[in-house]
């Protein structure tokens, strides 16, 4: 249980200290700039999700863009006193569904899915450095992509993301029952695909 | 707990997702089933591999790039006049000023919705039934317009018909459903008022009811049965096509 010991990840860090509300309402007054500054604070969130949920990087930017797009259109509907990122995430899966629905592009099954272009924090030595690791880590990201679309969602942003379940719910608009068994049955799926591999390779 | 249950719920033990309950039971159950734990290793060590995942975030050049393309999109985007009202709607609602017009707004309109409503339901201008044909008699048709004075026998007297059928049937040509018409008459042999009505009502043998209110001491009755198609209305009022 070696693992398990480790250093759990960072949790995202807490959102600035600027006042979301005064954002907003500024924002909604006609002042495009306090909406870059909301742009600033969730950006980094908002594309990290959509180059995890889609593939490449153009296509996380797209999507990002469409993203705030649609906020800034629809800011009116947020509710400032519950927390913007649900509210966010929400749109981010829904702009990427659109823009699965339109390039109808099914997850790569059989080939491998490159992990999205990112960069780890530079904070402390990264427990799952290493090649071996990061080919283990390769082979479970192509794993998740191959997992029925409902249930890869739901693991990203349960297991991936670390959102609640109820959260979870919240943003792809199901109950948190339904969520529940997309976790519970996605997590088995991609053990066994893990098995499977490990088994080919021995 | 056996394994096949332990097993199903396994995978969401391994996450956290567990109540306290549930996973006392899987975590005795784990003690004792070598299998089963081998189960959980596997699949805990999974669950953080993918956590592990977390760490990797978007690139500040893919997020400045993004940005780039973003910003000028954001200074010239237009809000079609649908969401421009929406937005109205909600944020002036927020205020409490607005609100309360608006409140004070919908109570004014309701109210006057349900006077109406009230003073309908009680000076109906359609037939009121009570079954399935016991008309009730219309309490104030003596305000409703005359249309004419019957003096074909059998009949003899004053025809009322309300004000709103009358209207419609000026701008259409034809009475609404439900229409009531009441024929006001001395009967002889009675000494009394006898009120007499038909209603227009699909449910009855060519779009016509008949009814007769029958006088008694304390004036004619309040409701009545439809007269048998024997009593043999039709045969005179299908010429007339009333």
């Amino acid at each position: 249980m070696e693992l398990l010991m480790t250093r759990l990840p960072d949790s995202e860090t807490a959102p600035e200290t600027l006042e979301i509300e005064t954002l907003v309402r500024k924002t909604l007054a006609g002042d495009c700039r306090a909406f870059e500054q909301i742009v600033l604070q969730y950006e980094r969130r908002v594309m990290t999700l959509s180059s995890r949920l889609l593939h490449g990087i153009d296509e996380a930017q797209d999507a990002t863009q469409e993203v705030f797009l649609r906020a800034f259109k629809y800011l009116h509907r947020l509710d400032v006193r519950r927390p913007v990122e649900p509210w966010l995430m929400r749109i981010t899966v829904n702009v990427c569904r659109d823009i699965q629905r339109k390039t109808q592009r099914r997850h790569y099954t059989f080939c491998e899915v490159p992990l999205p272009e990112t960069e780890t924090p530079g904070r402390g030595p990264d427990p799952y450095s290493g090649f071996a690791w990061e080919q283990e880590r390769q082979r479970l990201w192509t794993a998740l992509n191959a997992l029925p679309e409902k249930e890869r969602m739901a693991l990203i942003l349960r297991d991936v993301e670390g959102f609640s379940t109820a959260e979870v719910a919240e943003i792809l608009g199901s109950s948190e029952t339904t969520v529940r068994s997309q976790i519970c049955r996605g997590r088995l799926r991609l053990k066994e695909a893990m098995d499977r591999k490990t088994g080919d390779q021995s | 707990m056996n394994c096949k249950r332990a097993k199903e719920t396994l995978p969401l033990y391994a996450g956290g997702d567990l109540s306290a309950d549930e996973a006392d039971n899987v975590s005795a159950h784990l003690q004792q089933c070598a299998s089963c734990r081998q189960f959980h290793e596997s699949l805990a060590s999974q669950h953080a591999l993918l956590r592990s995942l977390r760490q990797t975030t978007a690139t500040p050049a893919a997020l400045a790039s993004m940005r780039q393309g973003l910003f000028p999109r954001l200074a010239t985007q237009q809000l079609g006049w649908w969401v421009r009202l929406e937005r109205l709607l909600l944020v002036e609602a927020r205020r409490p000023r607005l609100a309360f017009a608006g409140a004070a707004i919908a109570v004014i309109i309701s109210a006057t919705f349900f006077a109406q409503l009230w003073q309908v339901t009680a000076n109906p201008t359609v037939a009121i039934f009570e079954d399935s044909d016991t008309l009730r008699l219309p309490a104030d048709y003596r305000d409703w317009i005359v249309l004419g004075t019957a003096s074909t026998l059998p009949h003899s007297g004053n025809i009322f018909v309300s004000p709103a059928a009358y209207q419609e049937y000026q701008r259409l040509g034809r009475f609404p459903e439900g229409t009531v018409m009441v024929l006001e008459s001395k009967a002889a042999n009675m000494g009394g008022i006898t009120l007499e009505a038909s209603v227009k009502d699909r449910r009855f043998n060519e779009g016509w009811g008949y009814f007769r209110f029958d006088g008694g001491a304390e004036g004619p009755a309040k409701k009545t049965r439809a007269l048998p198609e024997s009593a043999g209305c039709l045969a005179c009022h299908r010429d007339r096509g009333i």
